[in-house]
């Protein structure tokens, strides 16, 4: 048996949030049709107000907002961007930086970063473990490039379970050094 | 936190579908900026080239990507998260199957269970589920639907949701047949009915502000198809540019700053984009 809902197109079901009898059973429908999709979405661009964003956009589509010319699903994918866009520009003062896939459309913005915070930090906690660990190191940039294990084992002089043992160490080290507070406050 | 990348397999032949699930998921962004760190950060890749990579990776996933280009693709994080964007938009049924993390399921059913809240407090808490997407549609039956429908009808009049029917989203307004000129009139005549109330508490101007600034919403989503390309363009640029003037005005106003002040610079704008509006309409 299928639900009938389940058949509809997504701009049917958003004409059923207006006032239908079936107004619940469209939403949830639509909802699963896009809602996970949508905050993966927001999460990757505007992780602190992710949330938020969606659920903007989701009141904007019951308040039917959404007009021809889009499909439902890129509608809601742009409310989210523009919104996310917009409460950057009201905080740019912040830390916060644009998604680098989302065009600033301002002069005054900076040139766009992603989580620059986070990739300094694994750069640098890279260069201690080349100092600190370089065997380790090694291992790890073989495991970056693609380099089959057994490959990398025998061009590196040393046995397939020490590969291992060495990526496992090399892996936790650089996790305890790009989020330290995990280290102190587990 | 963990590291995004702490799971990436080690045979580079598995990679394309484990970083096929990283693209549909919550941390590609950690993922993009973790790769940047890890490897030296390349120049954005151009998937959308001669040879028809994108529409290979939309249909069979990014294992369609000669090994050099998916190398090159690990290390630019703008090229990573603008194809996340495409697949998840265009993907075909191979990106609709990849599963999707578990957090990410319990964290939209949260957020659906906050969009009922807003709209009826009361009912929302009787409407929580855990998250089962078949079972969603059974399992909650008719008292979820029926108590759904009271919030998004019943009590329309005592928790009626947000729905602006002045200004630019008041249906009509954007009437996609009209001419240039008529568009741009109505556009203006829209805008004009912010002067229609003149709250003076900082709570309905906060109102009135909302709804003006969702109508800058409806405006930059609005497809304008009376106008050319580059006067829908030019409005729209124009339209953030205003919308980010409310959102600063709206910020303002919930610092604790005066409404009439506040009111004043709205205003402002107001007259601004009036005058703009005009002036369009009379050249078209």
């Amino acid at each position: 048996m299928t639900f009938p809902l389940a058949n509809l197109s997504d701009v049917e079901l958003l004409r059923r949030l207006g006032g239908s009898s079936l107004a619940a059973a469209a939403f949830d429908e639509l909802y699963d049709r896009h809602a996970a999709d949508l905050l993966a979405f927001a999460r990757c661009r505007f992780s602190h107000i992710a949330d938020d964003l969606c659920q903007t956009a989701w009141l904007e589509a019951i308040q039917r907002h959404w007009e021809p010319g889009d499909t439902v699903r890129a509608w809601l994918f742009r409310v989210v961007s523009n919104r996310g866009v917009s409460d950057f520009r009201k905080t740019r003062k912040g830390s916060a930086p644009l998604p680098p896939d989302v065009p600033s459309g301002d002069e005054d913005v900076d040139a766009p970063l992603l989580n620059r915070e986070r990739a300094e930090r694994v750069r640098h906690c890279q260069g201690e473990l080349r100092q600190q660990k370089p065997e380790w190191s090694e291992v790890i940039e073989a495991w970056l490039a693609g380099e089959l294990p057994d490959e990398a084992a025998n061009r590196l002089g040393i046995t397939r379970d020490n590969y291992y043992q060495r990526k496992k160490r090399a892996l936790d080290a650089l996790a305890r050094c790009i989020d330290p507070v995990k280290e102190t406050n587990p | 936190m963990t590291l995004a990348i702490a799971d990436m397999p080690d045979d580079p032949a598995a990679r394309a579908r484990w970083l096929d699930e990283q693209l549909v998921g919550d941390r590609l962004a950690d993922l993009a900026a973790e790769f940047s760190g890890f490897l030296t950060e390349g120049p954005a890749v151009s998937i959308d080239g001669p040879a028809p990579h994108l529409a290979q990776v939309l249909e069979r996933g990014t294992a369609a990507l000669p090994v050099d280009v998916l190398q090159k693709l690990l290390r630019s994080p703008a090229t990573l998260l603008a194809l996340q964007e495409r697949i998840l938009l265009e993907g075909g049924s191979y990106w609709a199957a990849l599963p999707r993390p578990g957090g990410l399921a319990i964290a939209a059913e949260h957020t659906r269970a906050t969009i009922r809240a807003r709209l009826s407090p009361v009912q929302a808490r009787s409407t929580a589920r855990p998250w089962r997407r078949e079972a969603m549609r059974w399992a909650s039956s008719f008292a979820v639907a029926a108590a759904v429908m009271i919030a998004f009808f019943a009590t329309r009049d005592v928790n009626r949701p947000n729905v602006v029917v002045w200004g630019w989203s008041k249906p009509g307004t954007l009437s996609q047949s009209a001419d240039a000129k008529s568009y741009y009139m109505a556009l203006a005549s829209g805008a004009r009915e912010w002067y229609d109330q003149r709250p003076t508490d900082a709570s309905t101007l906060a109102t009135r502000l909302h709804e003006l600034r969702q109508g800058c919403s409806t405006l930059i989503l609005a497809e304008h198809l009376p106008l050319s390309a580059e006067q829908a363009k030019d409005l729209k640029e124009r339209c953030r540019k205003w919308a980010a003037g409310f959102d600063t005005a709206l910020a303002s106003l919930e610092a604790g700053q005066d409404p009439l002040t506040v009111r004043t610079e709205v205003d402002a704008i107001v007259h601004k984009l009036v005058n703009y509006l005009e002036t369009q309409s009379k050249s078209a």
